[in-house]
């Protein structure tokens, strides 16, 4: 993920859930999944802390009707990458772990809401984490490791 | 131009397409997202007897819709391929079961190139009666380009599952 390509069109329109705003998506995959949205947080930290928001469409389920895990995790790269990029200020990040655990199913219709949390960086290496709910409960965390590989 | 304004959007996207959707046609994750294709198992000495040998695959092209920003094959699909295969993988060794995924671990070992053909190999590394532990490497050619574990719990026990 890179911070200075240009930003893709995703192949849904919909209206962005209160409070959120589209995000600007680089990556042709996530567009393709997309749309994402985002909700600034106060940032106080300067460590890229963000929210970020999809609603499970029928392009991201299985056939029971539950969120594939794979758009779980797609969506857990983007959010986690973003909030690490935010983290490192400039550059490009590429993934090098992520740990997932599933408490719970997003289902058809659903509006999933991720919140990020910086855990630590070295000159090269960040961790964070993502915490995703589906109104009040919580259906998944996400724990990642991210490499800066460059300068964009 | 269809109602969503696509062609619009292909010319303003410049050489990178934006697949045809239209809302209702999706049939999908692993359609959409794929497609994630079920493959015959390619690894000699395979027994299908034992669910718990028998690996499978899934397969998938991946085209510009796949890729991220430099031109790599996005993190997201190399997960999505590992939780289907895996997922494929329970579906043929538990037919009666359904499954709730509690944990899926992914190690990107490599990047993968645009026009790659993926195969995702999943096998069964211990199954008990309420959970299955799973462990899944997608590879490129002889390239692993990621590993992956996987942890499902077992919500309904088939009676096929004992014999």
């Amino acid at each position: 993920m890179r911070e200075t390509s240009p930003a893709l069109p995703s192949p849904v329109e919909r209206m962005p859930p209160e409070g959120f705003s589209p995000m600007a998506l680089v990556d042709p995959f996530e567009a393709h999944m997309g749309p994402i949205f985002l909700r600034q947080l106060e940032d106080q930290s300067g460590n890229g802390e963000i929210e970020a928001a999809f609603y499970v469409d029928e392009r991201h389920v299985r056939e029971d009707g539950v969120a594939h895990e794979g758009m779980m995790m797609t969506f857990a790269d983007s959010i986690l990458g973003a909030a690490a990029l935010a983290a490192f200020g400039e550059g490009i990040v590429v993934t090098l772990s992520m740990q997932t655990s599933y408490m719970g199913e997003a289902k058809l219709g659903d509006l999933v809401i991720c919140r990020t949390h910086f855990d630590h960086k070295t000159q090269s290496l960040l961790f964070n984490s993502g915490r995703f709910f589906v109104g009040e409960n919580l259906v998944m965390t996400a724990s990642c490791m991210w490499k800066l590989v460059g300068t964009a | 131009m269809d109602e969503l304004g696509n062609e619009r959007r292909d010319d303003k996207a410049g050489k990178r397409p934006v697949k045809a959707y239209e809302a209702g046609s999706a049939k999908g994750f692993s359609d959409y997202a794929g497609p994630f294709l079920p493959a015959a198992p390619s690894q000699e000495g395979s027994s299908q007897d034992d669910p718990l040998k028998a690996g499978t695959a899934f397969i998938i092209a991946c085209a510009e819709n796949h890729l991220n920003a430099d031109r790599r094959i996005h993190g997201g699909v190399l997960m999505s391929l590992a939780a289907s295969a895996m997922r494929g993988n329970l579906g043929i060794s538990h037919p009666r079961a359904r499954f709730r995924t509690i944990s899926i671990n992914c190690d990107f070992v490599a990047a993968g190139e645009a026009g790659a053909r993926l195969e995702g190999r999943a096998r069964i590394v211990r199954a008990t009666r309420s959970v299955i532990f799973s462990a899944c490497e997608i590879l490129s050619g002889e390239r692993v380009l990621l590993t992956a574990s996987g942890i499902f719990e077992v919500e309904q026990a088939a009676p096929d599952v004992a014999r």
